[in-house]
């Protein structure tokens, strides 16, 4: 993994803490700045990656059917596909007819292009509350643990030690039947209940290593205060870790969830791919291969979210790459573009 | 995993069955008297071969040749290595080797409408209080004992003691020689009621050599005692189990030995209906008990497999919560009934195996024109291909409801919210459920689907009530739903799958207290309550009466309260489908259109009769 050394960032260029600086910005100044380093600059490096761009294309196509899809098509509902030669709509193959483009089920005559847009936004939501929850404690627990040592290390290992060796797939099982969580923002962190343990470890002994550092070290003798050395030294060196996990946790609930809704664990009130596997398999398609198409396209949906978020994860690692990165903002004509070296493989595992 | 696992069990567990006939009571339906030998010529004093590759006495095939090595493969959805025999242990019983194992008391005819004798042979009421069993002759046990008045006599004993379903009527059993039961009544009671309630439900296969010592340790027969190697009294024997296999083999001093060619008889493990539907297909099994097949599956089997349907008289439906907000309101179920198109559900569900019944009342489908006769037209059909919302609407706002913004509302500004309960793993239901969600929707309810698993549903929620809109089985289950008592009761007093629903006229067990209910007069759906009766006194009442014409008369009175007060909402009525093969093996033309096949289950009973026989090839 490449550390970010903090040695080549000036105050300037990275600090938010606008309060202490001793050059005098102007409003318009400070949001140029930020708009330079947080979104030209990582969007530049971002771009610049093939995979980068697939992930957000597939992503972006996965939110736009999230939002807008949602709006300008039909919600699923029993036999809605009116073909000729098709009564109530059922058995419709895909490709067949305009109106329902991706077939209708055998069943009830469902098209399938609307159960499969209408399960993205949820999709959508719990993919981010779960990523999101399981990021942030992780990185939290992780870090002070890792950078305070002493009690407050032993006390959160524990703890995390205590989360890890919960099994969670049962785990999650019972507390989707006691909880019934319908929300998606919910259901994301059910999900993710103990999935944080593992990734809050693997930061804290990235930390571990980080507070060794001299930068870290020379903070720490100028009496900055742990959050602000938290915030400004540790975590920017572990975000690429911690950014490629994110993608993983992402993957994590995007699969979980419709292991469980195909279960039929979770509520199945709402749209989901896994809803959608479980009745085309329940309803015979893996018999024969006309009824494949049922199986077929909430498959290539759930792989095609997992596969963005691996190429997202792949391209953000770029973003923390320094050298990329000051290259491709024009600041460096020298250093040599990184090949995929630069990931951290190890833990795309 | 679809409707079959659950749906198997209740149609197959025998403890099922005894919950489901309940108390005592009697039917207008005529039952079954005594019935012929039940194979055909030949002699019945068990074996006529001396050793195997003989002559059998087979009707169709004597002369041919027993085929000892030839293995009929049947499937099963319970592991092989965990199975046992002993009915009163639930744990482990076997789900269809039993049928194989052991002879049942008599088999139900669908087509005929009444019992085929089996191990027993006749069974009639000698006078008021006595009902009398006789044993068929030449049956013994697998360990060489003859099956004797006594087995049977300890069997019914045992089911006294632990609640069976004849149990309120039987006082004491007694044995009249070594092959006939005597059963002493505590009243005078229809014959029906016992012959439904004792003949599909029970098998020999309670060898007093065996559970005699269980007679007092009830504790000990229904928790700790595991049967597993079972002593058969049916035409085939234990061989081995173990792996996803259970094998028996042909037993040759059964007096049906003769009838059949092959030697084994084989159950696989099969835990989901995708497994039996490839198995099928590629001709690996060569029978299957009841698997819901779709249509589309069907069509791609081999011509040579071929289907049985039989009634299962149950079938989907919804039970409202009658304390609910807005089910506990008449008006709404009325509504509920009036805004689904049956048709409809049945078409996405399982047209082939499913029918939509005509009239909601608590009446199998198929009997429903007859019990109904003349008064059929006063009865509601609530559309049985359509939605008829404009009625619906018209019941809702003489109560009070009313539509605003697309949604119904009553008086207070509550929208009328309808989460619709299924079992998610039964996918015809599921369908089903999700077709009338659709429905209520369009309608105007504000529905929505809640799919939960069935153990969760069968062991905590329904119990409890803790349902607004539950889907459930609104008939009693076969055959004993083919009588009107036992459907109306379900429906009415006491349904078998344990839904507190709270109705008024209900069983305390199922929430209710034996309450009035006041319905407007037959024929008149919305008018004032002119009439009020006791749902429980009645049926009770016919019960105890032989009278025919007061039997059709409650028959009909507590048909119309199911009717307009809707305890339950029927929906679909399904049909068990078997399956049998007639690549290598002899069945009759059309086996489906058979009438010795319209049992449960023909490829048990079939073998029996010589009719499911090696071909040979």
């Amino acid at each position: 993994m490449i550390k970010v050394s903090h040695s080549e960032s000036s105050d300037e260029q990275f600090s938010f803490d606008y309060g202490e600086s001793e050059i005098e910005l102007t409003r318009r100044e400070r949001l140029q700045d930020f708009y330079e380093e947080f979104i030209r600059k990582p969007g530049m490096v971002a771009w610049n990656d093939r995979r980068t761009r697939i992930g957000s294309a597939i992503l972006f196509v996965y939110v736009l059917m999230g939002t807008v899809g949602v709006w300008f098509y039909r919600a699923p509902q029993t036999n809605q596909v009116d073909v000729p030669g098709y009564p109530g709509g059922r058995g419709v193959p895909p490709f067949t007819d305009l109106s329902a483009i991706l077939g209708s089920t055998q069943q009830s005559g469902k098209d399938i292009l609307a159960q499969i847009i209408h399960a993205t936004p949820n999709m959508l939501l719990m993919v981010l509350s779960g990523g999101v929850f399981a990021t942030v404690v992780a990185v939290l627990i992780g870090t002070v643990a890792g950078y305070k040592g002493g009690t407050v290390d032993t006390v959160l290992t524990s703890f995390t030690d205590f989360a890890m060796s919960i099994p969670g797939l049962p785990l999650v099982m019972v507390l989707a039947v006691v909880l019934r969580p319908t929300n998606p923002l919910v259901l994301g962190i059910v999900l993710m209940v103990n999935y944080w343990a593992g990734l809050g470890r693997a930061i804290r002994s990235e930390v571990l290593s980080i507070r060794q550092e001299s930068f870290v070290e020379a903070s720490r003798t100028m009496g900055v205060s742990t959050p602000r050395i938290l915030f400004k030294d540790v975590i920017p060196n572990i975000m690429p870790y911690v950014l490629v996990n994110f993608a993983n946790a992402a993957r994590f609930v995007i699969f979980s969830s419709v292991g469980l809704y195909y279960l039929g664990i979770l509520p199945a009130g709402v749209a989901n791919w896994g809803i959608q596997l479980d009745r085309a398999y329940s309803q015979g398609s893996l018999v024969g291969i006309a009824a494949l198409y049922q199986l077929l396209f909430p498959m290539i949906m759930i792989m095609g979210l997992a596969l963005s978020m691996i190429l997202l994860a792949q391209g953000a690692d770029r973003i923390f790459n320094p050298r990329v990165r000051t290259r491709l903002a024009g600041e460096s004509e020298t250093i040599e573009e990184e090949e995929d070296a630069d990931a951290p493989a190890g833990v795309m595992t | 995993m679809v409707e079959k696992p659950a749906d198997y069990r209740e149609v197959i567990d025998r403890r099922r069955f005894m919950e489901l006939v309940g108390v005592a009571g009697t039917a207008a339906l005529a039952g079954c008297g005594n019935g012929d030998e039940p194979t055909d010529g030949g002699d019945n004093d068990g074996n006529s071969d001396e050793s195997s590759g003989t002559d059998n006495g087979n009707d169709d095939g004597a002369g041919e040749d027993v085929y000892a090595d030839v293995q009929h493969v049947s499937q099963t959805g319970l592991s092989t290595a965990d199975v046992q025999w002993n009915p009163y242990n639930p744990a482990g019983f076997a789900q269809v080797s039993h049928e194989i194992l052991f002879d049942k008391f008599a088999y139900y005819n669908y087509e005929r409408g009444e019992f085929m004798p089996l191990g027993i042979q006749n069974w009639e009421l000698v006078d008021e209080t006595t009902y009398r069993l006789d044993i068929r002759e030449g049956l013994m046990w697998s360990n060489g004992e003859d099956v004797t008045a006594s087995d049977v006599k300890l069997q019914l004993e045992l089911g006294i003691v632990i609640g069976s379903a004849y149990a309120d009527y039987v006082e004491s059993v007694e044995t009249d020689g070594n092959r006939t039961v005597l059963l002493n009544l505590t009243e005078q009671t229809n014959p029906d009621i016992l012959t439904f309630s004792i003949l599909p439900n029970e098998w020999l296969q309670v060898p007093e050599s065996v559970f005699g010592e269980y007679r007092n340790s009830l504790t000990e027969l229904q928790n700790d005692f595991a049967w597993t190697d079972a002593i058969a009294s049916g035409p085939f024997e234990l061989d081995e189990k173990g792996g996803d296999q259970l094998n028996t083999t042909r037993r040759e001093n059964h007096p049906d030995a003769r009838n059949i060619n092959f030697g084994n008889y084989a159950f696989q493990f099969m835990g989901e209906n995708q497994a039996v539907y490839q198995a099928l297909q590629n001709l690996d099994i060569d029978s299957a008990f009841t698997i819901f097949t779709p249509p589309r599956i069907v069509e791609q089997y081999p011509n040579t497999v071929e289907e049985v349907a039989t009634p299962s008289l149950w079938g989907y439906g919804l039970v409202p919560n009658h304390e609910g907000k807005h089910t506990g309101n008449r008006a709404v179920r009325q509504a509920i009934a009036f805004a689904i198109d049956r048709e409809q559900v049945v078409q996405n569900a399982g047209p082939r195996s499913k029918e939509a019944p005509d009239w909601l009342v608590g009446i199998g489908n198929s009997s429903q024109e007859r019990v109904l006769g003349d008064s059929a037209g006063d009865f509601e059909t609530y559309g049985k291909s359509e939605q008829l919302t404009d009625r619906a609407a018209e019941v809702l706002e003489e109560a009070g409801y009313s539509k605003d913004g697309g949604t119904w509302k009553d008086d207070n500004g509550n929208a009328v919210s309808l989460p619709v309960q299924v079992p998610s793993g039964w996918s015809d239901w599921v369908t089903a459920a999700e077709t009338c969600v659709d429905h209520l929707n369009r309608f105007g309810f504000d529905a929505e689907l809640d799919g939960r698993s069935f153990s969760n549903l069968l062991d905590t929620v329904w119990p409890q009530g803790n349902f607004t809109l539950a889907s459930g089985g609104w008939n009693a289950g076969a055959p004993t739903g083919a009588l009107s008592y036992f459907s109306l009761r379900h429906q009415l007093i006491e349904n078998f799958r344990g839904h507190s629903y709270n109705y008024p006229a209900a069983n305390e067990s199922r929430g209710g207290s034996n309450a009035d209910v006041s319905v407007p007069e037959m024929g008149d759906l919305t008018g004032e309550n002119a009439m009020t009766v006791n749902p429980s006194d009645r049926l009770s009442e016919l019960a105890r009466t032989t009278d025919e014409s007061t039997a059709g008369d409650i028959v009909l009175e507590q048909a119309w309260v199911t009717n307009v007060d809707l305890p339950m909402i029927p929906v679909a009525e399904k049909q068990e489908q078997s399956w049998l093969t007639s690549d290598e093996w002899d069945v009759p033309e059309n086996v489906g259109e058979t009438e010795q096949a319209q049992v449960h289950w023909p490829n048990a009973w079939l073998p029996r009769q010589g009719m499911m026989n090696y071909s040979g090839d």
